[in-house]
């Protein structure tokens, strides 16, 4: 405890260079920016800016990178507030009492209450993430090869369980990113695999091209196919009356803000698209234990307050398996994991003693950065909401430019923008058909590493399968991914029966 | 019944059989010490089950739903699209077709011009017809990462034929 006080001071110490506070802000700022566009997320936004990165010593483009993703959150709600259309997937409950707060004039109230309750569950989900991490990865040291396995199947599994609205098909997208992620050296014995001769094949996929195809250039496609009318609408923003909430709306918040600040950071630690899991629970929490649930939708500020807190702080514990086991649960976490890779850092259970100044320095920028976004979203936030007037005739253009560039200047290689190109097209018949990106993209990060973890699991049992029953924290994710997998089947078969027993 | 779902089902399917066809063509080892065709050859089947699986669940939900396979509430197995739109507009298309121009053509003109024409092209696609707006937007855009990437974060960017 004393000693992670001594090193969160030192961490203090490098997170506030000039240097360092300076992409601090870069990284709030334009995670704040990726927030407020719709259509560009943070998986995206990261990806697009890890080239630019490249100049940079490991912890300031972590503290950068990073800052993207959490300032992503606080950028969500503006639309969602004003205009009834999300940022982010994690702001989509925002909508449902946040655009009714701003139809009855209350728009820079809800605004204010979601800058607030974002402040205040990022920094708790800080502290969360200073104390747990340390005992935390003190604990994984046990974990062998075994424990690895399972758990990343066990993170597979929940996370195709939870995004889109086929188990099937997630499953499937997350089976071709790992077939995708074969492609290249054998990780175990080093020989080539599906390469054919090709040194582009032989580096394997580059990740940045999936991740701006699938999530960039995919959504873009998607937007174009549009009709004409759409594309040419700009929007109106409301008057922003005042900003500040009454002392009456900061009392009704005080409370969901807190819950939502605890249940999100509960939700950050299991595997799945963490933010947006955590705004459902906290929607549904409040509404349970409201004393007027019938005000729900109708534009009352607890079913803002909760929420929005709730995505900041799982968006904070996510960094937890990051950080702690390398292994991360979503994509945008596994974006984050590859930046760390190409910086030549790799994030584990030995993270924390062998780079305190990175770890403990982007903790102590995280502290820094919800501070900056606090600042921002509150008096900056028409600023921000002005962007929404350019229309999306002029800004998808403006979105291929810097995909095609931040692709371009990832290898120096044009066999990327093709592959981007590719996978945005695959994008785009994939979003058509209802299947989930999210899967692939973490299959494609992780894929190395499952198979290392078991063929060497294999190894050490000559074998022997019983090798993941026979350890219990390895026997127990696979419970749990078992128990994830059954849990749909099982509510199937029961709508099924239902819906006879009802013909 | 969504045959579109069905053809993808059947395309990941496909998928499946040359990974596993590929994977043979490598050592697949044993369990004890398995090769590198291992993992692969097992990722090819599963997805092949996984794609048979869903083909089935789409076959038996449009053949439960008869005729009209539209009204269908979704179920678990995913929701069906709205199948009157067709896949791709002609504007979308076109948009496509200026990103495959850029790739072929970076290498040619190199980075400022190929971002110029790449934005004039795509505005024009979008049905953005003010052409001294779209030509200083454009012109800005390309100087603007041009001098970001080159001056500021020092990334080579293609110079174009004429530098050579």
């Amino acid at each position: 405890m004393l000693e992670s006080l001594q090193a969160l001071s030192n961490g203090f110490s490098v997170a506030t260079t000039l240097h360092n506070l300076f992409y601090c802000l870069l990284g709030a700022v334009v995670g704040t920016l990726v927030g407020v566009l719709p259509g560009v997320g943070p998986i995206a936004g990261i990806a697009l800016l890890i080239p630019a990165t490249y100049g940079l010593e490991p912890t300031s483009a972590i503290i950068m990178l990073a800052g993207i993703y959490y300032g992503a959150m606080y950028g969500g709600s503006t639309t969602s507030i004003l205009l009834n259309v999300p940022g982010e997937t994690a702001s989509v409950i925002t909508c449902l009492d946040g655009y009714q707060m701003a139809q009855r004039g209350r728009a820079g109230a809800a605004l204010a209450t979601c800058a607030i309750g974002s402040f205040v569950a990022g920094t708790l989900g800080i502290v969360g993430l200073s104390l747990l991490a340390p005992p935390l990865a003190q604990a994984a040291l046990a974990f062998g090869p075994p424990e690895y396995f399972s758990l990343m199947a066990f993170g597979f599994i929940a996370l195709s369980n939870v995004t889109g609205t086929s188990l099937i098909k997630s499953l499937m997208m997350a089976v071709a990113g790992l077939a995708i992620g074969t492609i290249g050296l054998d990780p175990v014995t080093g020989e080539a695999r599906f390469a054919y001769g090709s040194d582009y094949l032989l580096g394997g996929i580059e990740f940045v091209a999936v991740a701006i195809g699938l999530f960039g250039i995919g959504e873009v496609l998607s937007n174009v196919n549009q009709p004409a009318e759409m594309l040419a609408q700009a929007v109106k923003i409301p008057r922003l009356r005042e900003l500040y909430p009454s002392g009456q709306d900061l009392k009704k918040s005080a409370l969901p803000i807190l819950r939502g600040s605890g249940v999100g950071f509960g939700v950050g630690l299991v595997p799945g698209p963490a933010p947006v899991i955590a705004t459902y629970s906290s929607y549904m929490i409040e509404r349970k234990i409201s004393k007027h649930p019938e005000q729900f939708g109708q534009g009352a500020i607890e079913g803002v307050a909760g929420p929005e807190s709730a995505n900041n702080a799982a968006c904070q514990s996510a960094f937890i398996p990051l950080f702690v086991l390398g292994i991360p649960f979503a994509p945008p976490t596994a974006i984050l994991l590859g930046a760390f890779l190409i910086h030549g850092v790799t994030p584990g259970p030995m993270l924390i003693s062998e780079h305190p100044n990175l770890f403990w320095g982007v903790i102590a920028s995280m502290y820094i950065g919800n501070f900056i976004l606090l600042v921002l979203n509150l008096p900056f936030v028409p600023l921000f909401a002005n962007i929404l007037r350019i229309p999306k005739k002029v800004l998808l253009p403006l979105v291929i430019v810097f995909c095609l560039t931040g692709m371009y200047t990832v290898n120096n290689s044009v066999f990327d923008i093709w592959m981007m190109i590719l996978f945005g097209v695959v994008g785009f018949l994939l979003r058509r058909w209802a299947y989930e990106g999210a899967p692939l993209l973490l299959a494609l990060v992780l894929g190395p590493k499952l198979e290392v973890a078991f063929r060497q699991s294999l190894m050490i049992s000559h074998g022997d399968f019983g090798v993941f029953v026979s350890r219990p924290v390895s026997l127990a994710f696979l419970l749990a991914a078992a128990a994830f997998l059954l849990l749909p089947l099982c509510k199937t078969c029961y709508q099924q029966l239902r819906r006879r027993a009802a013909e | 019944m969504d045959k579109g779902e069905l053809s993808l089902a059947a395309i990941f399917f496909g998928v499946g059989g040359v990974v596993c066809l590929l994977s043979l063509t490598m050592p697949i080892g044993s369990l004890r010490m398995a090769g590198p065709g291992f993992f692969p050859f097992w990722l090819g089947v599963v997805l092949m089950a996984l794609a048979a699986l869903l083909f089935a669940q789409v076959w038996l939900r449009g053949r439960a739903a008869g005729r009209p396979a539209q009204t269908q509430p979704p179920l678990a197995g995913g929701q069906p699209a709205a199948p009157a739109e067709p896949l791709a507009s002609g504007q979308m298309l076109l948009f496509l077709g200026v990103l495959v121009a850029s790739a072929l053509l970076l290498g040619v003109l190199g980075y400022f011009l190929t971002t110029l024409l790449v934005m004039l092209s795509l505005l024009y696609v979008l049905g953005s017809r003010r052409w001294l707006l779209n030509l200083t937007l454009s012109l800005v855009t390309a100087a603007v990462t041009y001098l970001m990437f080159v001056i500021w974060l020092k990334i080579p960017l293609p110079a174009g034929f004429w530098a050579r």
